[in-house]
C-alpha cells in the first residue's frame, strides 16, 4: 500500500515543480533579455546638445551656462534658468541669446570630461557670459553620508574637486579668454538639521573655490550662503534641495547687480 | 516503461542517498543561515558603536557599505577586474537606496536566494553527482548489469527509464532544497520577507550597468526564478553525470572526472578569462543566476539566452553520447 502511493505522489510533485519551474525559467530569460531603451534615449538628448548654437550674429550677447541641475534651473517653478532671469532683468533683451548646458546630477568630473571632449568648444568660444555652477554634487555625498571618516573622505574629494575646477577652468580659458566667468558658491539647503562640523566643511568648501576662481583673470566668485541663511523656507522648491523660483531670482538679482552695479 | 521508472526510482530512494543529501542540506543551510544572522547583529553592533546613536536604519547600514566600496575603489591595489565588480556593486547599492529598497536586513526570502546563488556553481552539481554518479557505473560495479540487459526489454528503455528517473529526482531534490533552505533557515532569521519588493532586469550596455530595464518583483517570484534556473543549471548537470556515468565503469571515477571537470573549470575561468574558447565550458555558465542580479561578469559577451543555449548544447550532446555509447558498447561482465 505505502509503495503504491509513494510513486504517484512523487511523480505528481515533480511534474508541478516542473510546471512552475519552466515557466520561471521563461520568465527569467525574458526579464533579462527586455530590450533596453535608455540608450537611444541618452543618444537622443545628445544630438539635442549638438544642435545647440548660438547665432553667428555678432552683437548679440551670448549667455553659456554650464554645470549642475541648479545650473539647469531645476526647482524653479517658473521653469526658467538663471540665464534667462538675467536676460529679463536686463533692458536690451532682443540682443540677448542664452544657452543651458547643464546636466542635472553632473558633478565636476562629468563637466571636466565634457569640456576636454570637445563637444562644447564651438560653444564656449562664441560665449560672452559663462556662467558654472558646479560641485554641489561632489560635496553632497559627504554631507548625506554617515559621519564615519568625514574628514578623511572630505579632503578627498575636495583636492579632486579642487583639480577639477582647475581643469575646467583652463578648459574654458583655452577656448575662450574674453569671456566673463561667473561662479555661483553653494548654500545650505539642509538649515539647521546640519552639524556645525559639516556647516564648516561647507563654509571651506566655498573658501577654496572662491580662492581659485578669483586667482584667474575674468572670473568671480558670487556667495550664495548668506542669501538662503534666513530665507530656506521661500528660497526653496518642494524637493528641499533646489533653489525655488525666488531662490533662483535672489541668485540672480546679485549676479545682476554685480555686473551692472547698483541702481 | 512506467514501472521501469518506477523502479529506477526506489532503487536510488533504498540507496539512502537521498538521506545523505537531505543532512548535507540542513547541515549546510544550518551553518550559513545561523552566520549570516551571527554576522548582521555583529554589523548592527559594530555599527551602533562607531555612530554612538540610539538607533540604526538599513539606509545608514547600505550608506556605510557604499562608502567603504568606494574607499576600496580609490586603492590602488585593486586589479581592473575588481575595479569593474566593485563599481558595479556601489551603482546597484545606489539604486536600492534611491527606490528605497532594502538590501541589508537578512530575511528568509533573501536568504533562499543567497543560498541558491552560492551553491549553484559547486555544491548543487556536487548534489547531483551524488544522485546520479552511480546510475549506470553503479550497475557495472555490483555486477546487476547483467541482471537488467537479459530482461526483455530493449537497451535503449533502460537507459531512458533512468534518465527520466535522474531528472524527476532531480527536480524533487530542488524541491527539497527549496523546502529545506525556508524552514531551517526560519529557525535563525526571524523575517520572512517574501512580499518585499526586489529590482531585477540589471544589464549590461558597453560594460556598463544599465537600469533602463529594470524593473520591481515581489521576493517570492524572485526566490522562485532563482531556483527556476537552479533547476535547469540541475537538469544540465545531471545529463552530464549521466554520461560519465555511461562512459566509466566504476562509481569512483565517474565522481572524480566530473569533479574534476567542475574544479577544473572553476580555475580556468578564473586563470584564462580572457580566452574566447572559455565561455563554450558547461562550468563557466553555470552560474545562471548572476544575469538576475547583474553581478559582474568574468568573460565578456555572456548574456543569459547564451549561457542557456551553450548548457543545452552540453545536456543534449552528453544524452546523445550516452545513448550511443551505451547502445553500441559490448557488455562484458
Amino acid at each position: 500500500m505505502y509503495k503504491k502511493i509513494v510513486f504517484p505522489t512523487l511523480l505528481l510533485i515533480s511534474m508541478i515543480s516542473i510546471v512552475i519551474f519552466v515557466s520561471g525559467f521563461i520568465e527569467s530569460i525574458t526579464i533579462t533579455t527586455n530590450k533596453n531603451m535608455s540608450e537611444e534615449k541618452e543618444e537622443g538628448t545628445m544630438d539635442k546638445n549638438k544642435e545647440l548654437s548660438f547665432s553667428d550674429d555678432g552683437d548679440t550677447m551670448d549667455i553659456l551656462i554650464l554645470g549642475d541641475s541648479i545650473g539647469s534651473g531645476a526647482g524653479d517653478e517658473e521653469g526658467e534658468d538663471i540665464g534667462r532671469r538675467y536676460v529679463e532683468m536686463l533692458d536690451d533683451k532682443d540682443t540677448m541669446n542664452t544657452i543651458n548646458l547643464s546636466q542635472s546630477g553632473s558633478k565636476s568630473i562629468d563637466l571636466v570630461d565634457s569640456i576636454n571632449s570637445g563637444e562644447f568648444d564651438e560653444i564656449i568660444k562664441r560665449a560672452d557670459l559663462i556662467i558654472l555652477s558646479i560641485g554641489g554634487n561632489d560635496l553632497k555625498e559627504i554631507l548625506d553620508s554617515s559621519e564615519l571618516n568625514l574628514l578623511i573622505d572630505y579632503d578627498n574629494i575636495l583636492s579632486k574637486y579642487m583639480n577639477n575646477l582647475e581643469g575646467i577652468i583652463t578648459g574654458l580659458k583655452k577656448n575662450n579668454s574674453f569671456a566673463e566667468i561667473i561662479h555661483i558658491g553653494l548654500y545650505n539647503p539642509y538649515g539647521e538639521t546640519l552639524n556645525q562640523e559639516k556647516i564648516n566643511l561647507l563654509m571651506n568648501w566655498n573658501y577654496e573655490s572662491q580662492k581659485l576662481v578669483e586667482s584667474y583673470a575674468k572670473m568671480l566668485y558670487i556667495p550664495t550662503y548668506d542669501l538662503f541663511k534666513y530665507n530656506l523656507e521661500s528660497y526653496l522648491s518642494i524637493d528641499q534641495f533646489h533653489p525655488s523660483a525666488n531662490g533662483y531670482d535672489a541668485i540672480t538679482k546679485r549676479l545682476y547687480n554685480v555686473l551692472n552695479g547698483l541702481e | 516503461m512506467i514501472t521501469l521508472i518506477r523502479n529506477e526510482i526506489y532503487k536510488t530512494l533504498l540507496k539512502k542517498k537521498i538521506i545523505l543529501i537531505t543532512i548535507l542540506l540542513i547541515l549546510f543551510v544550518g551553518l550559513f543561515s545561523y552566520g549570516e544572522n551571527y554576522i548582521y547583529n555583529q554589523r548592527i553592533n559594530a555599527f551602533l558603536e562607531e555612530s554612538n546613536q540610539g538607533d540604526y536604519s538599513w539606509e545608514n547600514i547600505a550608506n556605510q557599505r557604499l562608502e567603504r566600496l568606494k574607499k576600496n575603489l580609490e586603492s590602488s591595489y585593486i586589479p581592473e577586474r575588481g575595479i569593474k565588480s566593485i563599481k558595479i556593486q556601489i551603482e546597484q547599492l545606489e539604486y536600492f537606496i534611491d527606490n528605497n529598497i532594502n538590501p541589508v536586513t537578512p530575511s528568509v526570502a533573501r536568504f533562499n536566494v543567497e543560498f541558491v546563488k552560492q551553491s549553484v556553481t559547486l555544491f548543487l552539481p556536487l548534489l547531483i553527482i551524488i544522485l546520479g554518479a552511480d546510475l549506470i557505473s553503479g550497475e557495472f560495479s555490483d555486477k546487476t548489469i547483467k541482471v537488467l540487459l537479459t530482461r526483455a526489454v530493449p537497451r535503449w528503455k533502460i537507459l531512458m527509464s533512468k534518465l527520466i528517473a535522474l531528472l524527476i529526482m532531480t527536480t524533487l531534490i530542488i524541491l527539497l532544497m527549496a523546502l529545506i533552505s525556508t524552514t531551517v533557515s526560519r529557525l535563525f532569521i526571524d523575517r520572512l520577507g517574501f512580499d518585499e519588493p526586489v529590482a531585477t532586469g540589471f544589464q549590461f550596455v558597453n560594460g556598463e550597468l544599465s537600469t533602463g530595464s529594470v524593473i520591481r518583483i515581489t521576493s517570492l517570484k524572485y526566490t522562485l526564478l532563482n531556483y527556476s534556473l537552479a533547476w535547469f543549471v540541475a537538469l544540465v548537470m545531471s545529463a552530464i553525470t549521466f554520461m560519465i556515468s555511461t562512459l566509466v565503469k566504476s562509481v569512483g571515477s565517474a565522481i572524480g572526472i566530473i569533479m574534476a571537470s567542475l574544479i577544473g573549470g572553476q580555475f580556468l575561468q578564473f586563470f584564462l578569462s580572457d580566452w574566447v574558447m572559455v565561455k563554450y565550458f558547461y562550468v563557466t555558465n553555470l552560474d545562471l543566476t548572476k544575469y538576475l542580479t547583474g553581478s559582474y561578469q568574468q568573460v565578456e559577451g555572456m548574456s543569459l539566452v547564451f549561457s542557456v543555449l551553450v548548457l543545452s548544447a552540453w545536456a543534449i550532446a552528453s544524452i546523445l553520447i550516452s545513448f550511443f555509447v551505451f547502445l553500441r558498447k559490448d557488455i562484458l561482465v
